[in-house]
Protein backbone atom coordinates (compact mmCIF):
# COMPACT_ATOMS: atom_id res chain seq x y z
CA UNK A 1 0.00 0.00 0.00
CA UNK A 2 1.73 3.03 -1.02
CA UNK A 3 0.63 6.42 -2.42
CA UNK A 4 3.54 7.36 -5.62
CA UNK A 5 3.77 10.68 -7.49
CA UNK A 6 4.29 10.21 -11.34
CA UNK A 7 4.62 12.61 -14.36
CA UNK A 8 3.04 10.70 -17.73
CA UNK A 9 0.18 10.93 -20.58
CA UNK A 10 -3.08 9.17 -20.59
CA UNK A 11 -2.66 7.39 -23.72
CA UNK A 12 -6.36 4.95 -23.30
CA UNK A 13 -9.32 5.68 -21.08
CA UNK A 14 -12.51 3.50 -20.79
CA UNK A 15 -15.68 3.69 -18.89
CA UNK A 16 -15.70 1.74 -16.04
CA UNK A 17 -18.68 0.81 -14.09
CA UNK A 18 -20.93 3.59 -12.93
CA UNK A 19 -19.42 6.76 -13.52
CA UNK A 20 -15.97 6.18 -13.53
CA UNK A 21 -13.07 5.94 -15.95
CA UNK A 22 -10.19 3.44 -16.40
CA UNK A 23 -6.75 4.91 -17.62
CA UNK A 24 -3.67 3.64 -19.23
CA UNK A 25 -0.97 6.34 -18.69
CA UNK A 26 2.35 6.13 -19.80
CA UNK A 27 4.52 7.58 -16.76
CA UNK A 28 8.15 8.49 -16.74
CA UNK A 29 8.80 6.80 -13.99
CA UNK A 30 6.87 3.14 -14.00
CA UNK A 31 5.66 3.35 -17.94
CA UNK A 32 2.90 2.52 -18.68
CA UNK A 33 0.29 1.85 -15.86
CA UNK A 34 -3.47 1.33 -14.88
CA UNK A 35 -5.12 3.13 -12.82
CA UNK A 36 -9.04 4.05 -11.96
CA UNK A 37 -10.14 7.58 -11.55
CA UNK A 38 -13.30 7.83 -9.36
CA UNK A 39 -16.49 9.56 -10.16
CA UNK A 40 -15.38 11.53 -13.27
CA UNK A 41 -18.90 11.84 -13.97
CA UNK A 42 -19.98 13.38 -11.14
CA UNK A 43 -20.59 17.49 -12.04
CA UNK A 44 -18.30 18.59 -9.58
CA UNK A 45 -15.68 16.30 -10.24
CA UNK A 46 -12.24 17.85 -10.18
CA UNK A 47 -10.20 14.88 -12.08
CA UNK A 48 -12.89 14.90 -14.66
CA UNK A 49 -11.10 17.63 -17.02
CA UNK A 50 -8.37 15.80 -16.47
CA UNK A 51 -9.37 12.65 -16.68
CA UNK A 52 -8.77 12.75 -20.64
CA UNK A 53 -7.07 10.98 -23.38
CA UNK A 54 -3.47 12.85 -24.22
CA UNK A 55 -3.79 15.12 -20.62
CA UNK A 56 0.11 14.78 -19.30
CA UNK A 57 0.10 15.48 -16.08
CA UNK A 58 1.21 14.69 -12.47
CA UNK A 59 -0.48 12.35 -11.66
CA UNK A 60 -0.93 11.28 -7.51
CA UNK A 61 -1.91 7.72 -7.43
CA UNK A 62 -2.46 5.45 -4.48
CA UNK A 63 -1.24 1.84 -5.25
CA UNK A 64 -3.53 -1.06 -3.01
CA UNK A 65 -3.86 -4.33 -3.20
CA UNK A 66 -4.28 -4.95 -6.59
CA UNK A 67 -0.87 -4.87 -7.85
CA UNK A 68 -2.21 -4.15 -11.54
CA UNK A 69 -4.97 -1.28 -10.94
CA UNK A 70 -4.07 1.94 -9.14
CA UNK A 71 -6.66 4.97 -8.34
CA UNK A 72 -6.06 8.23 -9.25
CA UNK A 73 -5.94 10.81 -6.19
CA UNK A 74 -5.10 13.68 -8.39
CA UNK A 75 -4.00 14.73 -11.16
CA UNK A 76 -2.06 18.05 -11.85
CA UNK A 77 -2.35 18.92 -15.57
CA UNK A 78 0.49 20.21 -17.14
CA UNK A 79 -0.62 20.56 -21.18
CA UNK A 80 -3.67 18.69 -21.95
CA UNK A 81 -3.34 19.26 -25.39
CA UNK A 82 -6.23 20.45 -26.67
CA UNK A 83 -5.77 21.45 -29.84
CA UNK A 84 -5.78 17.96 -30.75
CA UNK A 85 -9.65 17.19 -29.27
CA UNK A 86 -11.30 19.10 -31.98
CA UNK A 87 -9.48 16.90 -35.15
CA UNK A 88 -10.87 14.03 -35.61
CA UNK A 89 -7.84 13.02 -37.82
CA UNK A 90 -4.87 13.71 -35.43
CA UNK A 91 -6.84 12.37 -32.88
CA UNK A 92 -7.19 9.08 -34.44
CA UNK A 93 -3.65 8.86 -35.46
CA UNK A 94 -2.73 9.32 -31.37
CA UNK A 95 -4.89 6.46 -30.44
CA UNK A 96 -3.01 4.37 -33.32
CA UNK A 97 0.44 5.95 -31.92
CA UNK A 98 -0.43 5.31 -28.55
CA UNK A 99 -1.62 1.55 -29.59
CA UNK A 100 2.06 0.92 -30.79
CA UNK A 101 3.32 2.18 -27.69
CA UNK A 102 1.58 0.34 -25.52
CA UNK A 103 2.82 -2.94 -28.30
CA UNK A 104 6.38 -2.32 -28.06
CA UNK A 105 6.50 -1.44 -24.22
CA UNK A 106 3.87 -3.44 -22.61
CA UNK A 107 3.06 -2.57 -19.03
CA UNK A 108 5.18 -1.31 -16.21
CA UNK A 109 8.07 -1.05 -18.45
CA UNK A 110 9.99 2.67 -17.96
CA UNK A 111 11.05 4.19 -21.01
CA UNK A 112 11.87 7.85 -21.05
CA UNK A 113 12.84 7.90 -24.07
CA UNK A 114 9.85 6.69 -26.07
CA UNK A 115 7.90 9.07 -23.57
CA UNK A 116 9.97 11.91 -25.08
CA UNK A 117 9.73 11.08 -28.30
CA UNK A 118 6.02 10.10 -27.80
CA UNK A 119 5.30 13.80 -26.46
CA UNK A 120 7.47 15.16 -29.20
CA UNK A 121 5.43 13.66 -32.25
CA UNK A 122 1.96 14.75 -30.41
CA UNK A 123 3.07 18.03 -29.56
CA UNK A 124 4.47 18.84 -33.41
CA UNK A 125 0.90 17.52 -33.86
CA UNK A 126 -1.23 20.08 -31.53
CA UNK A 127 1.06 22.86 -31.73
CA UNK A 128 3.23 23.42 -34.84
CA UNK A 129 1.12 22.01 -37.68
CA UNK A 130 3.24 19.48 -38.85
CA UNK A 131 2.17 17.05 -41.56
CA UNK A 132 0.08 14.46 -39.80
CA UNK A 133 1.44 11.45 -42.09
CA UNK A 134 4.90 12.76 -41.61
CA UNK A 135 4.35 12.42 -38.02
CA UNK A 136 3.31 8.85 -38.03
CA UNK A 137 5.53 7.61 -40.46
CA UNK A 138 8.97 9.30 -38.75
CA UNK A 139 7.08 8.36 -35.27
CA UNK A 140 6.44 4.46 -36.28
CA UNK A 141 10.20 4.59 -37.21
CA UNK A 142 11.30 6.34 -34.46
CA UNK A 143 9.79 3.81 -31.87
CA UNK A 144 10.83 0.75 -33.36
CA UNK A 145 14.62 2.08 -33.28
CA UNK A 146 14.50 2.77 -29.87
CA UNK A 147 12.08 0.12 -28.79
CA UNK A 148 14.88 -2.48 -29.92
CA UNK A 149 14.39 -3.07 -33.33
CA UNK A 150 16.58 -0.84 -34.64
CA UNK A 151 16.58 -1.84 -38.66
CA UNK A 152 20.15 -2.37 -40.33
CA UNK A 153 20.69 0.21 -42.48
CA UNK A 154 24.63 0.71 -43.98
CA UNK A 155 24.72 -3.20 -43.77
CA UNK A 156 22.84 -6.17 -45.01
CA UNK A 157 20.39 -7.30 -42.02
CA UNK A 158 21.14 -10.94 -42.69
CA UNK A 159 24.66 -11.88 -43.78
CA UNK A 160 26.13 -8.57 -42.93
CA UNK A 161 27.49 -7.84 -46.21
CA UNK A 162 28.46 -4.34 -47.24
CA UNK A 163 26.38 -4.57 -50.42
CA UNK A 164 22.77 -3.64 -49.85
CA UNK A 165 19.66 -2.91 -52.34
CA UNK A 166 16.17 -3.41 -50.79
CA UNK A 167 14.50 -2.75 -47.48
CA UNK A 168 12.98 -6.20 -46.16
CA UNK A 169 10.66 -5.66 -43.99
CA UNK A 170 10.56 -9.20 -41.73
CA UNK A 171 14.56 -9.72 -41.87
CA UNK A 172 14.50 -6.31 -40.16
CA UNK A 173 17.04 -3.83 -42.56
CA UNK A 174 18.63 -2.97 -45.81
CA UNK A 175 19.50 -6.66 -47.47
CA UNK A 176 21.85 -7.70 -50.07
CA UNK A 177 20.64 -9.19 -52.99
CA UNK A 178 21.58 -13.15 -51.75
CA UNK A 179 19.68 -12.31 -48.90
CA UNK A 180 16.45 -10.57 -49.65
CA UNK A 181 13.20 -12.25 -48.72
CA UNK A 182 9.46 -11.55 -49.69
CA UNK A 183 8.99 -8.47 -47.99
CA UNK A 184 11.06 -6.34 -49.95
CA UNK A 185 10.52 -2.15 -50.53
CA UNK A 186 12.84 -0.72 -53.04
CA UNK A 187 14.97 1.77 -52.22
CA UNK A 188 15.28 5.06 -54.12
CA UNK A 189 17.46 8.22 -52.98
CA UNK A 190 15.29 9.69 -50.64
CA UNK A 191 13.36 7.16 -49.15
CA UNK A 192 16.80 5.28 -48.46
CA UNK A 193 18.62 8.67 -47.14
CA UNK A 194 15.26 9.50 -44.60
CA UNK A 195 15.44 6.35 -43.65
CA UNK A 196 19.21 6.87 -42.67
CA UNK A 197 18.09 10.03 -41.04
CA UNK A 198 15.65 9.00 -38.77
CA UNK A 199 17.65 6.04 -37.80
CA UNK A 200 20.49 7.81 -36.91
CA UNK A 201 19.40 11.68 -35.66
CA UNK A 202 19.10 12.79 -32.24
CA UNK A 203 15.60 12.13 -30.74
CA UNK A 204 14.39 16.01 -30.66
CA UNK A 205 15.41 16.39 -34.05
CA UNK A 206 13.32 13.29 -35.59
CA UNK A 207 11.12 15.76 -37.73
CA UNK A 208 13.47 18.28 -38.75
CA UNK A 209 14.01 17.90 -42.32
CA UNK A 210 11.91 18.59 -44.90
CA UNK A 211 10.14 15.48 -47.08
CA UNK A 212 7.66 15.69 -50.14
CA UNK A 213 4.33 14.13 -49.81
CA UNK A 214 5.49 11.36 -52.46
CA UNK A 215 8.41 10.54 -49.81
CA UNK A 216 6.42 10.68 -46.68
CA UNK A 217 3.55 8.23 -48.59
CA UNK A 218 6.28 5.29 -49.56
CA UNK A 219 7.93 6.18 -45.94
CA UNK A 220 4.79 5.96 -44.22
CA UNK A 221 3.54 2.30 -46.22
CA UNK A 222 7.48 1.01 -45.18
CA UNK A 223 7.26 2.23 -41.80
CA UNK A 224 3.32 0.74 -40.77
CA UNK A 225 4.35 -2.55 -42.54
CA UNK A 226 7.82 -2.93 -40.33
CA UNK A 227 5.76 -2.32 -37.36
CA UNK A 228 3.05 -5.20 -38.47
CA UNK A 229 5.23 -7.69 -39.32
CA UNK A 230 8.07 -7.16 -36.47
CA UNK A 231 5.19 -7.04 -33.85
CA UNK A 232 2.84 -9.82 -36.17
CA UNK A 233 0.40 -7.33 -35.24
CA UNK A 234 -3.03 -6.04 -37.49
CA UNK A 235 -3.84 -2.54 -35.81
CA UNK A 236 -7.79 -1.78 -35.74
CA UNK A 237 -6.72 2.23 -35.01
CA UNK A 238 -4.78 2.00 -37.95
CA UNK A 239 -7.52 1.52 -40.02
CA UNK A 240 -9.76 3.85 -37.98
CA UNK A 241 -6.74 6.41 -38.94
CA UNK A 242 -6.78 5.74 -42.45
CA UNK A 243 -10.45 5.90 -42.46
CA UNK A 244 -10.18 9.35 -41.08
CA UNK A 245 -8.19 10.82 -43.53
CA UNK A 246 -10.73 9.69 -46.27
CA UNK A 247 -13.46 12.03 -44.71
CA UNK B 1 22.63 17.17 -58.63
CA UNK B 2 26.47 17.22 -59.35
CA UNK B 3 28.20 13.96 -61.40
CA UNK B 4 29.82 12.61 -58.51
CA UNK B 5 26.36 12.36 -56.51
CA UNK B 6 25.09 10.96 -59.44
CA UNK B 7 27.17 8.22 -60.44
CA UNK B 8 27.86 7.38 -56.79
CA UNK B 9 23.77 6.63 -56.66
CA UNK B 10 23.87 5.36 -59.80
CA UNK B 11 26.73 3.01 -58.73
CA UNK B 12 24.58 2.15 -55.61
CA UNK B 13 22.04 1.11 -57.10
CA UNK B 14 23.72 -1.05 -59.67
CA UNK B 15 26.24 -2.78 -56.70
CA UNK B 16 24.20 -2.19 -53.60
CA UNK B 17 28.02 -1.13 -52.62
CA UNK B 18 27.18 0.53 -49.18
CA UNK B 19 30.69 2.88 -49.81
CA UNK B 20 28.80 4.41 -52.97
CA UNK B 21 25.92 5.25 -51.07
CA UNK B 22 28.08 6.78 -48.39
CA UNK B 23 30.12 8.51 -51.00
CA UNK B 24 26.58 10.13 -52.80
CA UNK B 25 25.60 10.74 -48.82
CA UNK B 26 28.50 13.28 -48.61
CA UNK B 27 28.28 15.19 -51.71
CA UNK B 28 24.43 15.90 -51.62
CA UNK B 29 22.43 17.73 -48.82
CA UNK B 30 19.36 16.26 -47.50
CA UNK B 31 17.13 18.86 -46.39
CA UNK B 32 17.45 19.36 -42.71
CA UNK B 33 15.52 22.07 -40.95
CA UNK B 34 16.65 24.65 -38.56
CA UNK B 35 16.11 23.42 -34.86
CA UNK B 36 13.43 25.79 -34.22
CA UNK B 37 13.39 25.34 -30.25
CA UNK B 38 10.24 23.80 -30.68
CA UNK B 39 10.00 20.44 -29.27
CA UNK B 40 8.13 19.26 -26.34
CA UNK B 41 10.79 19.58 -24.40
CA UNK B 42 11.72 23.13 -24.93
CA UNK B 43 8.02 24.36 -24.62
CA UNK B 44 8.38 26.35 -21.55
CA UNK B 45 7.94 23.16 -19.54
CA UNK B 46 10.58 20.57 -18.07
CA UNK B 47 13.28 19.67 -19.81
CA UNK B 48 13.74 16.20 -18.52
CA UNK B 49 16.34 14.62 -20.95
ZN1 LIG C 1 23.15 -10.66 -47.07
Amino acid sequence: MAEIRARGIIIKQSDYGEGHRMLSIFTEEYGIIKAVSYGVKKAKSKAAASSQFLCYADFDLYKGANKDVMTVNSIDTIDGFYPLSEDIKKLSLCVYLSDITYSILGMNNPDARILHILLNSIYALAYRNENIAKVKAVYEMKLMCVGGYMPSVHECASCGSGKVFAFDLLKGGMVCRDCGGKYLVKMDKNLYRAIDYITSCEDKKMLSFNASEELIKSLGSLTEQYIALQMDQRYASLDYYKAMLEM
Amino acid sequence: MNELSRISWETFTLTGDIDAYLLYKSTTEFETQEDKDDTWQKSGQEALS
